[in-house]
C-alpha cells in the first residue's frame, strides 16, 4: 500500500505539490491525471526518494520514505519498477545486456541460461522477440519503451510506476501500452501508479483515477464517479476523451 | 574490473595519437625557440638542450597531455552523463538498485587516474625524443651531445615527478566532468553548457593544481 500524507514540495519559491493526501491499496491501478506541470512527475519521484518532498509522509508498505538515506531506500526502490517518461534505456548496451542489468544485480544466483529465459520471457510479455542483440537506437521509440517496460518487470517488482508511459506514441502503440499495462498489473497481481494525460486510457483500466491540478487534487474517485464529476477540468479531460470515443 | 580496462583503453589508447602528434610540436617549438633566444641573449645556445628538456618535463609534457585529455576525455564524459541525467537513465540506474556514482565515475576515476600517468610518461619521453630529432636536425647537436647536455639538468626524479602531475590531472577530469554531467539541466542546451563548463573548470583547475604541484616538488630538489 502506498499513502500520501499532506504532501508538500517546493522549487525554489514555486509549490508543486500543496498538500497531497491519497491512498493506493494493494493490487489496484491508480491514475493521476493532470495538465502538463502540475507535478505528477514529481509526485510518482517522490515516492521512490528520486526527490525529497518538501514536508509531508510517504508511506510505502508503512515505511515513511521521505527520510530514508540512498541505502534505506534501496529496499523500497527493490519493491518498486519505474517506467520512466524516455525510454531511459543504456546506449551502449544492447536490448538483452539493458533487460538483463537489473537481474544480474538482483539475481546473481542466475545461470547465463536462466539470466536468457527470464529476458526472452519478460521480452515475450511486452510482444517483443528477436531484438536481443540490437543497440536501442536500432528500434523504434515504442519498442524501446516496451524494452523499458520489460527490464522493469524483469525483476519483480511489486509496485509499479509509470511517468507518462504512451507521451510522444502513436495511437496504436498507445493502445498496445495500455493494454500491457492492464495486462501486466493484473497478471502479476501488482500495484501500479500511472501519471498520464490519457483519460480515455484511465477509464478503461483505471481502478481508481486522481486528477491535479496547481498541484492539487481537484478530483478523485472511481472511473464512474469520475465521469459524473463537474470540475471543469475533469469535464475538459473527459470531453477529449469521449471526443476520440466516438472517433473511433 | 571490465569498466576499468574498458575505460583505461579509451581514455589512454586512444587518446595517445592525438596527444604525441601535439606533443612533438611543442617539443619542435620548444627547442627552436630556447635555441633563438638564446642565441639572442647570450650569444649562445649551447645550454638549450638542458633547458628544453627541463621545460618538457618540469611542464610541457604533463600539462599538455592533460589538456588535450581534457577535451577530448573530459568533454565527452560531461556530454555522457549529462545526456544521462536528461534521458533519466541516471535515475533509472538507481531504480535497478545500482549506484551511479560507483557504475559511472569510479572506473572512469581510475582509468583517468592510470591513464593521465602513463600518458605523462610516454609523452614526455617521446616528446624528449623529438626535442632531440630537431636539435640534431637543426642545431647541429648529436645525440650524444643532446643527452650529456639534458643529464647535466635533469634526472629521474623529475620524469617520476611528471608522471605524478599527470595522474593528478588525471584525477581532476573525470570528478569536474561527472560533477557537471550529475548536475546538467534538460535539453541539448544544457548539456552543452554541462561540456564547456567541465572543459573550463577543468583546464583551470590543472593550471592550478600544476602550481601547486611544481611549488610542492620543489621541496625535493
Amino acid at each position: 500500500m502506498i499513502t500520501f500524507r499532506d504532501v508538500h514540495k517546493q522549487f525554489g519559491e514555486r509549490e508543486v505539490l500543496k498538500g497531497i493526501t491519497f491512498e493506493v491499496p494493494e493490487g489496484q491501478i491508480l491514475f493521476i491525471l493532470g495538465t502538463s506541470g502540475t507535478g505528477k512527475s514529481v509526485l510518482l519521484k517522490n515516492i521512490v526518494g528520486l526527490m525529497q518532498p518538501t514536508s509531508g509522509q510517504i508511506l510505502v508498505d508503512g515505511t515513511d520514505v521521505t527520510r530514508l538515506s540512498e541505502e534505506e531506500l534501496f529496499p523500497v526502490r527493490r519493491k518498486c519498477g519505474m517506467v520512466f517518461q524516455h525510454p531511459a534505456l543504456f546506449d551502449s548496451l544492447t536490448i538483452f545486456e539493458n533487460v538483463a542489468f537489473g537481474l544480474r544485480k538482483h539475481y546473481p544466483e542466475y545461470s547465463a541460461a536462466q539470466l536468457a529465459e527470464r529476458v526472452r520471457e519478460c521480452l515475450s510479455l511486452v510482444y517483443l522477440s528477436g531484438v536481443e542483440d540490437k543497440k536501442p537506437q536500432a528500434i523504434s521509440y515504442g519498442m524501446q519503451k516496451r524494452v523499458s517496460l520489460a527490464r522493469t518487470v524483469a525483476v519483480n517488482p511489486r509496485i509499479l510506476l509509470f511517468d507518462e508511459p504512451t507521451t510522444g506514441l502513436d495511437p496504436v502503440t498507445t493502445r498496445a501500452i495500455n493494454d500491457l499495462i492492464l495486462e501486466l498489473s493484473r497478471k502479476l497481481k501488482t500495484t501500479s501508479l500511472v501519471v498520464s494525460h490519457d483519460m480515455q486510457c484511465a477509464l478503461d483500466i483505471a481502478d481508481q483515477i486522481i486528477v491535479l491540478d496547481m498541484g492539487e487534487i481537484v478530483a478523485r474517485g472511481t472511473p464512474e464517479e469520475l465521469r459524473k464529476n463537474p470540475h471543469p477540468l475533469v469535464r475538459d479531460f473527459l470531453k477529449e476523451a469521449l471526443d476520440a470515443e466516438t472517433a473511433s | 574490473m571490465k569498466d576499468i580496462f574498458v575505460q583505461l583503453e579509451f581514455v589512454t589508447w586512444q587518446s595517445l595519437p592525438v596527444i604525441l602528434f601535439c606533443v612533438c610540436f611543442a617539443a619542435v617549438v620548444t627547442i627552436i625557440e630556447s635555441s633563438f633566444h638564446m642565441k639572442l641573449v647570450v650569444q649562445n645556445d649551447a645550454l638549450v638542450p638542458g633547458f628544453a628538456a627541463l621545460l618538457i618535463l618540469r611542464e610541457l609534457g604533463a600539462v599538455v597531455s592533460a589538456l588535450l585529455l581534457t577535451s577530448r576525455v573530459g568533454a565527452g564524459l560531461a556530454a555522457e552523463v549529462g545526456s544521462m541525467k536528461i534521458t533519466e537513465q541516471i535515475e533509472a540506474l538507481k531504480m535497478l538498485g545500482i549506484d551511479p556514482v560507483r557504475f559511472l565515475v569510479v572506473p572512469r576515476f581510475v582509468a583517468c587516474v592510470i591513464g593521465g600517468f602513463l600518458l605523462s610518461l610516454i609523452a614526455n619521453l617521446v616528446c624528449l625524443y623529438c626535442a632531440m630529432l630537431v636539435s640534431e636536425a637543426k642545431l647541429s647537436y648529436s645525440s650524444g651531445a643532446f643527452i650529456t647536455s639534458m643529464r647535466a639538468f635533469v634526472t629521474f626524479q623529475d620524469l617520476v615527478f611528471a608522471c605524478l602531475k599527470g595522474a593528478c590531472f588525471g584525477a581532476v577530469i573525470p570528478l569536474v566532468s561527472c560533477y557537471f554531467g550529475f548536475r546538467c539541466k534538460s535539453g541539448a542546451e544544457g548539456v552543452g553548457l554541462a561540456t564547456t563548463n567541465s572543459v573550463v573548470v577543468s583546464s583551470v583547475l590543472i593550471i592550478v593544481l600544476d602550481f601547486v604541484l611544481t611549488f610542492l616538488f620543489s621541496h625535493f630538489y
